[in-house]
């Protein structure tokens, strides 16, 4: 225990005074917030002065904003447990498209949807059970397992989905609570709210409880965890089933909360913008919240657009594209470079 | 992990065993693949015997056909073979450099989409200017859709795989738009397509009235052509020592900023000219430039990458085999019609797919399987996560 406790003093000495301390670590740390905060005055401003109704389209741009980053939350929460235990988790897109498609089928067979809320992670687990086998026992690259999850989980639930006759494509909808403002409609999915607490669970279990350190300690230093007592196949394992739970809670929220049914190919990329904002997040579960939900407002800017100006199309397509080239904007470090933890993406060998 | 920058030679052992022993395993990994679509197949309640013979005839065609001299299925084959070629190529010249180059669905669309703009204006050209004119249009689309991967990994270090997913979405967007209604470039007409490339701009089709063109030989010309860059030049040997170790690639004097950025530009150019080809020459887009063209490329090339095991030479068979299970589904999907009608599922080729990614590219599971025992060889780096140093 005693190497445990020291191992966790480096822990947080280093995650806290880095050697070199950048001058701008305040505005890094707070970017995300800042800029969020800008951006709805901005707009606030912007639609007093165009004569609209300020106060309910700046309120219909934070709901959207919400409801856009929920699954990226999800996402980007998923790849920071799978991460942080030192396991590259790349098949996120996979993991949620299936949790998408069999919480949709499992509702649609049994019309009930609590099934659909327990087999959506459930299928998510089961893809990072796979990813989880190949990667910590076979030592398969990450990045290749992650892919074939991907494929996988295309060619699977667009199988199944024909087979069944597409009879996941319309289903019944999760609650959510829905307000009216001047008469305009606001909702707030159940997904979106229990992606908010996740948030602060998961939080919470990393950096407040002996396993959360466990799992830092494994994603940092493997073999000094090892010495310590610390199995980390067991930590490695779990954090990648929770990976894939979380995952799948973040494909169900498409099916089930937003569209109430499923289509192929609907998860569009999310589980690789999650990985960018774990990334931008550094690896933290608030960072990658504030990340989520500068994409979230990203892409609500394409809804909210088309709503007060119509649908022009090259408009359409650049707001369309904006999440992505934000991720790129993001990878690159423009904003603020994170630092990964030290033993991702490295099988663990026991001597 | 990092082995030597120098290219496995067979020691003495004679061309044949090095061949055999090169291609014993992707061939079980193959076939245990499609082993477990055959379970696949009778679980969801169709004969396995029906789906694969209907593979067969829709692919290379029934020995009927063959024997008749109708070789329309395998020619169908190879034409969807030819753009795999390409992209195929681009992904193990990135692969050859330690970059997993996921973009090949947006570098083919962008040198489908820019050989398209210039076939359209160059069409009143002489056929000797204006066929190499469109080939490098796309050629210079894809290697700029290539270079800004290889550039943003280069100064500052943004992972490839997940730029080159983001910019096969932006490339989607982008040419969507262009083509899409209200767009620049859109025909006249429902379709969301670009007109059509002058007939001067054109690659012929090798048999009359046939799928097949030109753009093959032009894609085996590439795969030798690769195959010698990468081994026989400097810059070839430059490629493999940063991808085998970048660190000591760097100690060595190499710019590796240089060579990932050369590299993701070649593997993007070697992309466009598939795009490129795939207007010039297949009939399936009409000489256009559609958006269908180049969907799910970037994925599919990465598994017949990893199949050919990063060589060159041979992409050709795994190419082969891809376009195959692509050409083929349509066939073993009608040859599979059950009494209440019910077809089986062409999305099978895409589990299958990833089988065999997993059992090819994962040699430990297959090894585990058949309790084989490791070969003598070094093992390839193909990549690096964003944990690992350089």
């Amino acid at each position: 225990m005693g190497e445990l406790i020291r191992m966790a003093q480096t822990l947080t000495k280093n995650s806290t005074t880095p050697a070199t301390r950048p001058p701008n670590l305040w505005l890094r740390r707070y970017s995300i917030i800042i800029i969020g905060v800008a951006v709805i005055v901005l707009v606030f401003i912007w639609r007093a002065f165009a004569g609209k109704q300020p106060l309910v389209d700046t309120l219909s741009l934070v709901t959207l904003t919400l409801t856009f980053s929920t699954p990226i939350t999800l996402g980007a929460i998923s790849g920071t447990f799978s991460e942080r235990s030192g396991v590259v988790n790349i098949g996120i897109e996979g993991m949620m498209l299936s949790g998408a498609f069999f919480g949709a089928l499992a509702v649609s067979y049994t019309e009930q949807i609590w099934v659909g809320v327990i087999v959506a992670p459930l299928a998510g687990a089961a893809l990072a059970l796979l990813h989880a086998v190949l990667s910590i026992y076979f030592r398969v690259d990450q990045i290749i397992s992650g892919t074939v999850i991907n494929i996988l989980s295309v060619g699977l639930t667009s199988y199944l989905d024909s087979l069944t006759k597409q009879r996941a494509r319309s289903v019944s909808k999760l609650p959510s609570i829905e307000f009216k403002i001047d008469n305009l409609p606001f909702s707030i999915g159940a997904v979106s709210i229990l992606s908010v607490l996740v948030v602060f669970i998961a939080h919470y279990v990393l950096f407040n409880t002996v396993w959360g350190l466990r799992t830092r300690a494994v994603g940092e230093n493997p073999k000094a965890a090892d010495t310590a007592g610390v199995n980390v196949f067991k930590i490695r394992y779990f954090s990648v089933l929770i990976s894939g739970v979380l995952a799948g809670l973040g494909g169900m929220y498409f099916s089930l909360q937003v569209l109430g049914g499923f289509t192929q190919g609907m998860t569009v990329g999310t589980g690789f913008i999650a990985l960018a904002a774990m990334i931008f997040g550094n690896w933290k579960p608030f960072g990658a919240f504030g990340a989520a939900l500068l994409f979230g407002l990203c892409l609500a800017s394409d809804n909210v657009l088309q709503s007060w100006y119509g649908n022009i199309e090259w408009l359409h397509t650049f707001t369309q594209a904006i999440p992505y080239v934000v991720t790129i904007v993001v990878l690159t470090g423009v904003i603020g470079r994170s630092r990964p933890p030290a033993a991702v993406g490295t099988p663990y060998v026991k001597q | 992990m990092t082995a030597s920058p120098v290219a496995v030679e067979p020691s003495r052992r004679s061309f044949l065993v090095e061949i055999a022993r090169q291609l014993y395993l992707p061939i079980i990994g193959i076939i245990t693949a499609l082993l477990i679509g055959a379970v696949i197949i009778l679980i969801s309640g169709f004969s396995p015997l029906d789906a694969y013979a209907g593979l067969w005839a829709g692919s290379i065609g029934s020995f009927e056909d063959l024997s008749k001299g109708n070789f329309e299925a395998l020619n169908g084959t190879l034409a969807t073979s030819t753009p795999y070629i390409f992209t195929t190529l681009a992904v193990v010249f990135g692969f050859r450099a330690g970059l997993f180059n996921i973009g090949a669905e947006g570098q083919i669309k962008l040198g489908a989409l820019c050989a398209a703009i210039v076939g359209i204006n160059v069409g009143g050209l002489s056929p000797i200017l204006a066929v190499p004119l469109t080939l490098a249009g796309g050629c210079l689309g894809g290697a700029l859709w290539g270079a800004l991967p290889g550039a943003l990994k280069a100064w500052s270090g943004a992972h490839e795989v997940i730029t080159t997913i983001m910019l096969n979405y932006i490339a989607g967007f982008i040419t969507a738009y262009l083509v899409g209604s209200d767009g620049p470039l859109k025909a006249a007409g429902r379709m969301s397509q670009s007109e059509q490339i002058g007939p001067n701009s054109r690659v012929p089709a090798i048999f009359p009235n046939n799928a097949l063109h030109w753009g093959i030989i032009i894609g085996v010309i590439m795969c030798v052509l690769v195959y010698w860059v990468l081994n026989k030049t400097p810059l070839g040997f430059e490629i493999r020592t940063v991808g085998a170790n970048p660190s000591a690639a760097r100690y060595a004097g190499i710019n590796v900023r240089f060579i990932t950025v050369i590299t993701m530009t070649i593997s993007g150019l070697l992309a466009g000219m598939g795009g490129a080809l795939e207007v010039m020459g297949s009939p399936n887009f009409f000489y256009r430039y559609s958006t269908q063209l180049g969907a799910g490329y970037g994925f599919d090339s990465i598994a017949i990458a990893l199949v050919a095991k990063n060589n060159p030479i041979a992409v050709i068979p795994a190419a082969f085999l891809f376009g195959a299970l692509k050409h083929g589904a349509s066939v073993m999907q009608f040859k599979t019609a059950n009494a209440s009608g019910q077809q089986l599922p062409v999305d099978l080729i895409s589990i299958i797919q990833a089988l065999v990614i997993l059992f090819v590219a994962a040699e430990q599971v297959l090894r585990w399987l058949y309790r084989l025992r490791a070969q003598q060889g070094q093992e390839i780096v193909l990549t690096r996560g964003w944990g690992k140093s350089e």
